[in-house]
């Protein structure tokens, strides 16, 4: 067997362990327990477990394809994963006093005790879902293209994801939150410092870099150039739309919940805000050096095959470069699969809390969290069916992710807020929003004016919030001194 | 939450996308990397930089209700 499957192996059996080791630490079988360790997260694990869910495999295979694409302008995608951090700083900090005061467990949680209108708890359940969905079954397809990539072909596809899909279920299972966040751990460490690694590997090969640049500016000055008025407003409505949506996944919002306090979540976000420039920046060095290896644009490599290409070049170097190279493949793997379980974990709570605990809520907490773990097992066989023979159709609507996701964000953003908000006015916009972004989606209209649509349906339904709140304010006239 | 803070934030926001260079190569060059890279970067660092040192400023919890 090469010596990237023994890692991975031997990765699998670690990620088994811990998952028995929160098993053994549950302190009872309440939902709060399960999905969010009792709201007790510590430092360094509230940070690995923020790291690991925001960087996912895309981090290394698509962004160093991107930037190996479209060059130096990929230097946006640093502003858009720290703007996800610059969001939190707009509603975490009151989020997660409120969350420990009234034991909220999903973010319709917060919809319910801040508007008391299930309405709009189930919209934003319902486009909560959708994205995870998105975002869950993009992981299990990843897991697949990765298992037939480091077995070289002898794992087929199905199989791949089948056998990831069940060792994320095992461990998810048997400890929730608890051993979701201490595989992130370890996934977080393999993924920051196989980047780093790649990155010296890299660099070590190119060598000069004003070198490379002479080059590139002879064989493709565009990827050098300052991007296009075109490519500025995309960068700025990308960083906004990202920014804004990728703050409102749900299993972000629970870790804001699961802190252990104001402490622990003020100094992770500190760290959190650094780490673009450490992970996202690497991953567009990585692509730009590329250039100083595979040189040319060829015709028919995805760029996306860009880093695969690399390990293949610094695995062909020897037994060291073998290692690295199984390393980073392992790293790769257990980005998508830390994005995976955080995703798959958080879909089981809105299940258990949102759905049945809203049809029966007469039902214990602990019969509530046995359901979730069963939803998580449907939910990784209705994930394997779909990864197997992939959907068409009506399962399109999927693909709309972070569109939809940020039509959720005035509920929260102005939420926290301002009290004036009402329901009716937030559940409105937020359809309007989501209708609008869905059409847009369903025309094909991907950018109006070098702005994504989404950015539009948003700010819509953002002005209708603000109004509301105006009106509210207006309503209830001057303060009187 | 203090003001010239987040200002300067927002500020640094929209001069890390490069709009206002004038079209060209992307010259000049530092160590191999264009200025509007560097610009872009040194940005991006800056924020980071001040939400680091500077959170518990922008910490507004209010009374959580």
């Amino acid at each position: 067997m090469a010596i990237s499957a023994w890692v991975v192996v031997l990765y699998l059996a670690l990620l088994i362990f811990l998952g028995w080791r929160g098993h053994r630490q549950a302190r009872s079988g309440s939902l709060s327990d399960f999905y969010l360790a009792g709201s007790n997260l510590g430092f360094l694990v509230l940070l690995a477990t923020l790291y690991a869910s925001q960087y996912s495999g895309n981090t290394f295979l698509g962004y160093t394809g991107q930037a190996y694409r479209i060059g130096y302008a990929w230097i946006m995608s640093v502003g858009m994963m720290m703007a996800v951090v610059l969001v939190y700083l707009l509603f975490a900090p009151r989020l997660h006093v409120m969350a420990h005061r009234h034991d909220f467990v999903t973010p319709a949680d917060f919809i319910r005790h801040r508007f008391g209108d299930r309405r709009l708890a189930a919209l934003v359940s319902t486009i909560m879902a959708i994205a995870l969905l998105n975002y869950l079954y993009a992981q299990f397809l990843a897991m697949g293209h990765m298992a037939v990539g480091i077995s070289g072909g002898d794992v087929p596809f199905w199989a791949g994801v089948l056998v990831l899909g069940i060792v994320i279920g095992a461990y998810e299972t048997l400890g929730g939150l608890r051993s979701v966040a201490w595989t992130d751990a370890v996934q977080g460490v393999l993924l920051l410092f196989g980047l780093v690694f790649v990155l010296i590997l890299v660099w070590g090969q190119v060598g000069s870099l004003p070198d490379l640049t002479e080059q590139m500016l002879i064989d493709e000055p565009q990827l050098l150039a300052v991007p296009s008025w075109d490519v500025c407003l995309r960068w700025a409505s990308s960083i906004f739309l990202l920014g804004t949506g990728a703050a409102m996944y749900p299993h972000a919002l629970q870790r804001i919940y699961a802190a252990r306090d104001r402490r622990v979540l003020q100094t992770s976000l500190r760290v959190m805000v650094c780490m673009p420039l450490v992970t996202t920046s690497v991953a567009v060095g990585i692509g730009i050096l590329a250039h100083g290896l595979i040189p040319t644009h060829r015709e028919g490599v995805a760029a996306d095959r860009i880093m695969a290409e690399l390990l293949a070049l610094i695995s062909g170097t020897g037994f060291t470069g073998e290692l690295v190279s199984a390393l980073v493949l392992t790293a790769a793997l257990a980005a998508i699969m830390s994005t995976g379980d955080s995703a798959l974990l958080s879909l089981s709570s809105m299940v258990a809390r949102d759905l049945i605990g809203e049809l029966r809520p007469d039902w214990s907490e602990e019969k509530l969290a046995r359901i979730g773990k069963i939803s998580s097992w449907l939910i990784i066989a209705l994930m394997v069916i779909m990864a197997v023979r992939p959907p068409t159709t009506l399962w399109r609507l999927i693909e709309i992710k972070m569109e939809l996701l940020v039509q959720v964000a005035p509920a929260i953003l102005l939420g926290v807020r301002y009290p004036q908000l009402d329901a009716t006015a937030t559940l409105r916009a937020a359809l309007v929003g989501s209708a609008l972004a869905v059409t847009a989606f369903a025309l094909n209209i991907q950018h109006i004016a070098g702005i994504h649509a989404g950015t539009y349906a948003f700010l819509i339904n953002l002005g209708l919030c603000a109004w509301s709140i105006q009106r509210g304010r207006s309503a209830a006239g001057p303060k009187r001194g | 939450m203090s003001r010239f803070e987040v200002r300067l934030i927002l500020v640094l926001l929209v001069l890390s996308v490069p709009w206002y260079f004038p079209a060209g190569d992307g010259g000049p060059f530092i160590g191999g990397m264009p200025l509007w890279f560097l610009v872009s970067f040194a940005c991006y660092s800056a924020i980071a930089g001040i939400v680091a040192l500077r959170l518990p400023r922008f910490w507004d919890d209010g009374d959580g209700d």
